[in-house]
């Protein structure tokens, strides 16, 4: 409920002239500001949003699992949750989605590994950071563009056969 | 006829190296200046610190009168001064479209406002005719990132117009453009600035193309402004053709 609700109000700031301004100012900080583009402002904004999600996030998070204490919420925490939208692709959408379920879904997976899975994890974060710096969601649209372009080579294959 | 920009004893070091050195001169209203002078003679430099890039180290900039020194480039944006870069500047991930509407969006209303509002903000008619204009449309929905270079270049242009800007500075907008776009290009840069009393300034390497485009030229030397005068007068000038010529 709440995440949906969350990402549709993400899916509207980042659709709107926010999203564009969000992305040149990741992209070419210099650029966008010799645009218009009020760097501190919209910075600002990206952290506020980022917080109060946060902030909300806390409070549901309270009420279901009934008990709250400091160390709930220790370093480790705010790792694993960078980590996710690491893992998940840096600037995607759904990024931080993907991120999150490989994050929570990995140890059961893994199980048999067991205490060897932090490792195995750590292992995957490496390698994804060395070949894919964009994430799982990058990892997925070069792929999707490499059979994209294997389709295209293949119709032109097909359209030089028909003609000779 | 008034001044649009004065810029009066305007001085950058950088360390040891003083890169534009007590440099003064106006630009008028709707004209379209030239700035040359060889590779390192502080011309970047100097459009860097009109804009608020650099904070110069001393001299005084006035946009309209008014006292714009150090001001941020986003605020002078907004006033209605936009620029390129001498290194192409697009941003490659964003479609040709949406570069050119951002150029355009932080000059619709408020942030707020422009949350709630149509994501293009009403600025797709506008996009189309500088996309019209400037010979993208064959990849409009093209992120700016696959565009040859000189497309990437001619985009570049495109979205300092995209405002509606009075006043332009260019920064070697010929750089890599071939000779056909060339020429349409000081075209565009004509028609814009007949149609839309837009100011130009233009830094450029290329003679021909400066002398023909432009109606007043600035020289620059070691930082220095050492000659200033109509594009035959230039080419005519002794201390000119020695600063190109003899080092
Ligand atoms: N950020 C900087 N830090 C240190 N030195 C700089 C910086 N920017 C420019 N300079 C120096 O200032 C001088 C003028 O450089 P500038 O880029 O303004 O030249 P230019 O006239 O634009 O040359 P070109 O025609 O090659 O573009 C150079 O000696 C350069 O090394
Ligand atoms: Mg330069």
């Amino acid at each position: 409920m709440a995440l949906g609700l969350f990402a549709l109000l993400l899916f509207w700031i980042v659709r709107s002239s926010w999203g564009r301004a969000f992305m040149a100012l990741r992209e070419n900080p210099v650029r966008a500001m010799s645009l218009g583009v009020d760097t501190r402002r919209y910075t600002l904004m990206a952290f506020a949003i980022g917080s109060s999600m946060a902030g909300f996030a806390g409070a549901v998070y309270a009420p279901l699992v009934q008990y709250i204490e400091p160390s709930s919420f220790n370093l480790g925490l705010s790792l694993n949750i960078l980590l996710m939208t690491i893992v998940g692709g840096l600037g995607y959408f759904l990024g931080p989605l993907l991120g999150g379920l490989v994050a929570i879904l990995g140890p059961e997976w893994l199980r048999a590994a067991q205490g060897y899975y932090l490792i195995l994890y750590a292992i995957l974060v490496m390698v994804m950071m060395a070949f894919c710096p964009q994430g799982l969601m990058g990892l997925y649209e070069r792929l999707a563009k490499r059979l994209g372009a294997g389709a295209e080579t293949r119709a032109a294959d097909a359209a030089t056969r028909e003609r000779a | 006829m008034a001044s649009i920009l004065e810029v009066e004893h305007l001085r950058k070091s950088f360390g040891g190296i003083v890169a534009v050195d007590d440099v003064s001169f106006e630009v008028n209203e709707g004209e379209i200046l030239g700035i040359i002078g060889p590779n390192g003679s502080g011309k970047s430099t100097l459009f860097n610190c009109v804009l608020g890039q650099y904070i110069p180290s001393s001299g005084v900039v006035r946009v309209d009168g008014r006292v714009t020194t150090g001001m941020r480039p986003s605020r002078l944006n907004r006033l209605g001064v936009s620029r390129t870069f001498q290194l192409l500047q697009v941003f490659p991930q964003l479609t040709v479209r949406d570069n050119l509407i951002l150029a355009g969006q932080e000059h619709r209303g408020t942030m707020l406002t422009r949350l709630f509002a149509r994501p293009d903000l009403g600025l797709g008619p506008q996009a189309d005719r500088m996309i019209d204009l400037f010979r993208l449309s064959r990849v409009a929905g093209e992120k700016a990132g696959s565009l040859s270079y000189g497309q990437q270049k001619l985009l570049d242009a495109a979205m300092a117009f995209m405002a509606g800007p009075r006043l332009v500075l260019l920064d070697e907008p010929a750089g890599g453009v071939n000779l056909t776009m060339l020429g349409e290009l000081r075209e565009r840069l004509r028609e814009i600035n007949a149609r839309e009393k837009a100011t130009f300034v233009v830094i450029e390497h290329n003679m021909e193309f400066v002398m023909s485009l432009c109606t007043r030229i600035l020289v620059l030397a070691e930082g220095r402004l050492i000659a200033e005068g109509s594009p035959a007068a230039i080419r005519a000038d002794a201390k000119v053709i020695e600063a190109y010529l003899g080092n």
